[in-house]
């Protein structure tokens, strides 16, 4: 159970920190990570169900696949609207527009029957403090704290890190002092279309694949961006965990069904009592 | 005949529910992702209230509303509190949860299988049953949502609703209260589309959560986009053009599970499109496109 908790928090958390990465430096709310997510598992899906490559080459192909997804809607969507200087609303209304497009023609190919990563391949299981564990989940908890680790790094210490911080605070200021800030902005949607196409692959791994399931992962990671806070990682990382945990429990005492329920009516609670979210330093980019 | 009566009637129930986002989207600048939830809530009211407590149409109806705009009240409270794309994602929150209860609420809604056997609409003793008198009394509908809207929209009421959009703190400022004109208008927006999800529920005679689920929400949002917000009229040829732009797709022979996918992806496209190419929508009065923010950033 506890395990379970920890597999289901580090999968929000990873799509909550694809989400963040863009939110924070673009401001671009972005729905596009949930097509980043869906094209990377069903990239991992035809080239090692289908192609038969390899499962390491398939994830690496998926994951290439996500982030040029990720950078071309920056490239192509974003920065036209942005240089005409488009609401946020009117952005976030695109990326909508283009999550439904990826989805309808994931639809469209593929079929809209789930489907596995893992077709009947046995998956070993671990013990781990008395707690048994499939290697996928090992494995997802382990790129979780790789993400975690690497995303604290980069964003505290690292130069990229610096440059972010400038972008995402002041652009002009930023590029007076002769920083790219189309740049940096491309970099992060392809960072977030990345992280976006891991969730995708692990959720694979781990469960099945559909063409909406990149909406549904999206929505439950910005729920815990924005009860963490956004721009705070370890706000992310303590409402993944607690979300996580509440679906988990929730189960026990209500039916699967009203997971979904408790989890928004969560958010519409904090959204209520303390809008800049539990962790977070500020309500919007001021 | 009847096809194109039928295509007609949607028309005029999504016409209705356009026209009503249309108060939030265009005059106040907040967009709900939740239009569907208040539809649906209409149509479920409405069926409950007239086949399982026998109550007639017409106060059915009005109690529809009524329900309907409670809802709104407490769905609009957000709004006070947060803006934007925060209040989009909890708009979103706000349907799933809606969507989720009929969905599993079964011995009230019928649940995923739906609720059957809604009685033919009785209006003073007419028994609406042709799809041509449906057709008149939706057109109607559409009416008194377009007169209500346009009513509300050229009162100081309105005057108020577009400072608020504008300039929250100027409407402070002036001692008016932001918070209440918004929750009034959702209210009412609610309301309206309580009363068209009234009339879809007794023209249909059966209704299922799928009519009422997240993408829906989205579609209607579209529709107003697209159209143009801020101007009746623009709600009204978004409804229209998506509505049968997709109905067109069944006659050049696509089959059926391929139609619904490739209609889908049709409103991204025409959405994506609009907003890059003309972000005011085909002929709306436009929102503030320009984003304050970004307001001094340089080109």
């Amino acid at each position: 159970m506890l395990a379970n908790t920890l597999v289901a928090a580090a999968g929000l958390f990873i799509v909550g920190a694809a989400f963040s990465v863009i939110y924070a430096a673009t401001g671009v709310f972005h729905f596009g990570v949930g097509a980043a997510l869906a094209l990377g598992a069903y990239v991992a899906y035809l080239a090692a169900g289908i192609l038969h490559i390899p499962l390491m080459g398939a994830i690496v192909l998926a994951l290439a696949a996500a982030s040029a997804c990720g950078w071309a809607l920056g490239r192509w969507l974003f920065l036209p609207l942005q240089r005409r200087r488009a609401s946020s609303l009117i952005q976030m209304l695109a990326s909508l527009g283009a999550y439904i497009v990826v989805q309808e023609c994931i639809a469209l190919f593929m079929g809209d029957e789930a489907r596995s990563l893992l077709p009947g391949r046995q998956v070993s299981v671990v013990s781990l403090l008395g707690a048994r564990l499939t290697s996928i989940q090992l494995g997802i908890l382990a790129i979780s704290i790789l993400v975690a680790g690497g995303g604290w790094w980069i964003g505290r210490v690292s130069r990229v890190g610096l440059v972010f911080r400038a972008v995402s605070s002041d652009p002009t200021l930023a590029r007076i002092s002769g920083i790219n800030p189309d740049r940096v902005a491309l970099g992060c949607f392809a960072m977030g279309g990345l992280l976006g196409g891991v969730s995708g692959i692990m959720v694979g791994l781990d469960l099945v694949i559909t063409p909406t399931m990149g909406l549904h992962a999206l929505l439950l990671g910005v729920v815990a961006t924005l009860i963490g806070g956004v721009g705070s990682l370890a706000g992310l990382l303590v409402a993944s965990l607690v979300v996580a945990f509440l679906q988990q429990f929730g189960v026990l005492a209500l039916s699967s069904e009203w997971l979904d329920v408790i989890v928004f009516l969560m958010l519409i609670v904090i959204m209520l009592w303390r809008p800049g979210g539990v962790m977070g330093l500020r309500l919007r980019r001021s | 005949m009847a096809y194109l009566l039928h295509i007609l009637v949607l028309v005029c129930i999504y016409g209705a529910l356009a026209v009503s986002l249309d108060l939030l989207i265009g005059h106040l600048g907040i967009f709900s992702l939740s239009h569907a939830a208040f539809f649906g809530i209409g149509a479920y009211t409405l069926a409950i209230l007239t086949r399982d407590l026998g109550i007639p149409t017409i106060p059915a109806a009005f109690l529809a509303m009524v329900a309907a705009a409670v809802v709104g009240l407490v769905a609009g409270l957000p709004s006070l509190r947060v803006r934007d794309d925060y209040f989009v994602i909890v708009s979103f929150a706000f349907q799933v949860v809606v969507f989720t209860v009929m969905n599993n609420w079964t011995s009230l809604t019928g649940g995923a299988l739906g609720f059957t056997g809604i009685p033919v609409p009785t209006i003073a003793g007419w028994r609406v049953d042709t799809p041509a008198e449906n057709l008149l009394v939706a057109a109607v509908m559409l009416g008194l949502v377009c007169l209500a809207v346009q009513g509300l929209v050229s009162s100081p009421f309105g005057r108020v609703m577009t400072a608020v959009r504008e300039d929250e703190l100027l409407v402070l400022a002036t001692g008016r209260k932001p918070g209440q004109v918004k929750l009034e208008a959702f209210v009412v927006s609610a309301g309206l589309a309580a009363l068209a999800g009234a009339v879809y529920a007794g023209y249909m005679g059966f209704i299922d959560p799928t009519s009422f689920q997240v993408m829906e929400s989205v579609m209607i949002l579209c529709m107003v986009v697209i159209g143009g917000s801020g101007r009746i009229a623009g709600s009204l040829l978004g409804a229209v053009l998506l509505i049968v732009l997709p109905e067109l797709l069944r006659f050049i022979g696509l089959p059926g599970p391929v139609v619904g996918h490739v209609r889908g992806g049709l409103y991204g496209l025409i959405l994506v499109f609009v907003l890059l190419v003309r972000p005011k929508g085909l002929i709306g009065a436009g929102l503030s496109a320009k984003s304050p923010e970004r307001g001094e950033a340089p080109a």
